[in-house]
């Protein structure tokens, strides 16, 4: 990655993550409005720190980084307004297999609204875990040592599989 | 966790990637960073603006000899300033411990915050509100004290408010400087400086 990113280099490269990263956003923000106010945050501060990348990590972690640093504020910010609303994030449905889709979705639902109860630095774990980072790439986003990733992270998955069963009675 | 567990952690996995298929709206980015250039521009050209009014109330408020009702503004404005900083330190402690956020994350935070209130914008924004503060301060003070408005605002009272700006900003400034080098002292941090740096 050079230091001067043009922009259609810019596009390709939030097109390749940008699920990801609204993935991040929506663990961060439970009200719609205000995810997309964090996502389009997350973004400005990609394209300012692009420049300063010095491809000692890779991209990937890299902008994971940034958006949990954004995350970890906007949740600082936000939190005198603890009223945060359920998700309300609506996909459009899949016509092909809409029952499918619907449970699916309503899992995703549940799995979200019990993150959002998670302390900061366990939901940034589980988040990364799912999106499928290794130990190693979750070490670089947060900061943690790898084997502090390993601790907070099966705390994480404990406090998280508590709070979907709690849900479910 | 047992391994049903972690399988059904793994298959929600598989289902979580799977969501969001939409199309990135760089077209709000591309607006927002617009704004954002023209906003940095237009607070340039106001900082400009303010500091020659400044400079030229200076100069007329040494023509006018104004010594006392200075003073004393100086003095609200560095009590201002300080009580505000303490505040801010406070409210957000309290913002920590209540979002369970880790030591590292909640000093980048800090780290940060304090860095993007250095600038100049910043500095301007806090010097309008101490004005506006201590303008009401002296409005209320003439109503009850049933000063006879415009009578009472003389040319040296109103040098004296503009230039506790100037103070309260300065020394608020100095504040947020001393705080940053305390908390980059801190060891680990320091070492992490340079990431901080190449994030924001």
């Amino acid at each position: 990655m050079t230091k001067n990113i043009n922009i259609p280099e810019f596009e390709h490269l939030i097109e390749q993550y940008h699920g990801g990263l609204n993935r991040v956003a929506a663990s961060y923000e439970a009200n719609p409005t205000l995810q997309e106010e964090l996502l389009q945050d997350i973004l400005e501060s990609i394209w300012r720190s692009l420049k300063k990348f010095r491809a000692e990590a890779s991209i990937k972690t890299y902008l994971y980084r940034i958006a949990h640093f954004r995350g970890a504020r906007h949740v600082a910010k936000q939190v005198k307004r603890r009223k945060t609303h359920s998700s309300q994030q609506v996909e459009p449905v899949d016509f092909k297999y809409p029952e499918q889709h619907v449970e699916k979705q309503q899992q995703i639902e549940r799995l979200l609204q019990a993150i959002h109860q998670l302390p900061i630095i366990q939901r940034q774990l589980i988040t990364l875990f799912l999106e499928g980072f290794s130990y190693q790439e979750m070490a670089e986003v947060t900061g943690l040592k790898t084997n502090h990733v390993g601790v907070n992270l099966n705390r994480a998955k404990t406090s998280l599989k508590n709070l979907m069963e709690l849900q479910d009675e | 966790m047992n391994d049903h567990d972690e399988n059904l952690l793994m298959q929600l996995s598989e289902k979580w990637q799977q969501t969001d298929n939409k199309k990135p709206d760089l077209k709000s980015l591309k607006r927002r960073l617009i704004f954002n250039r023209l906003k940095m521009v237009g607070l340039s050209l106001s900082d400009v603006l303010i500091t020659a009014i400044m400079l030229y109330l200076f100069y007329k408020g040494y023509q006018e000899n104004y010594s006392l009702s200075l003073m004393s503004w100086i003095g609200f404005g560095l009590i201002f300033g300080l009580v505000t900083t303490i505040i801010g330190t406070i409210q957000r402690l309290n913002a920590w411990s209540i979002t369970d956020m880790d030591t590292k994350s909640w000093l980048a935070y800090e780290y940060n915050h304090t860095k993007s209130q250095l600038s100049y914008a910043k500095l301007l924004k806090y010097g309008v509100l101490t004005f506006g503060v201590f303008f009401h301060i002296w409005l209320l003070t003439g109503f009850l004290f049933d000063v006879n408005f415009p009578m009472g605002m003389n040319l040296r009272s109103l040098f004296a408010y503009l230039f506790s700006i100037g103070w309260f900003s300065l020394f608020w400034w100095l504040a947020i400087r001393i705080k940053r080098k305390a908390l980059i002292s801190i060891a680990y941090l320091d070492k992490e400086k340079k990431d901080f740096d190449e994030l924001y």
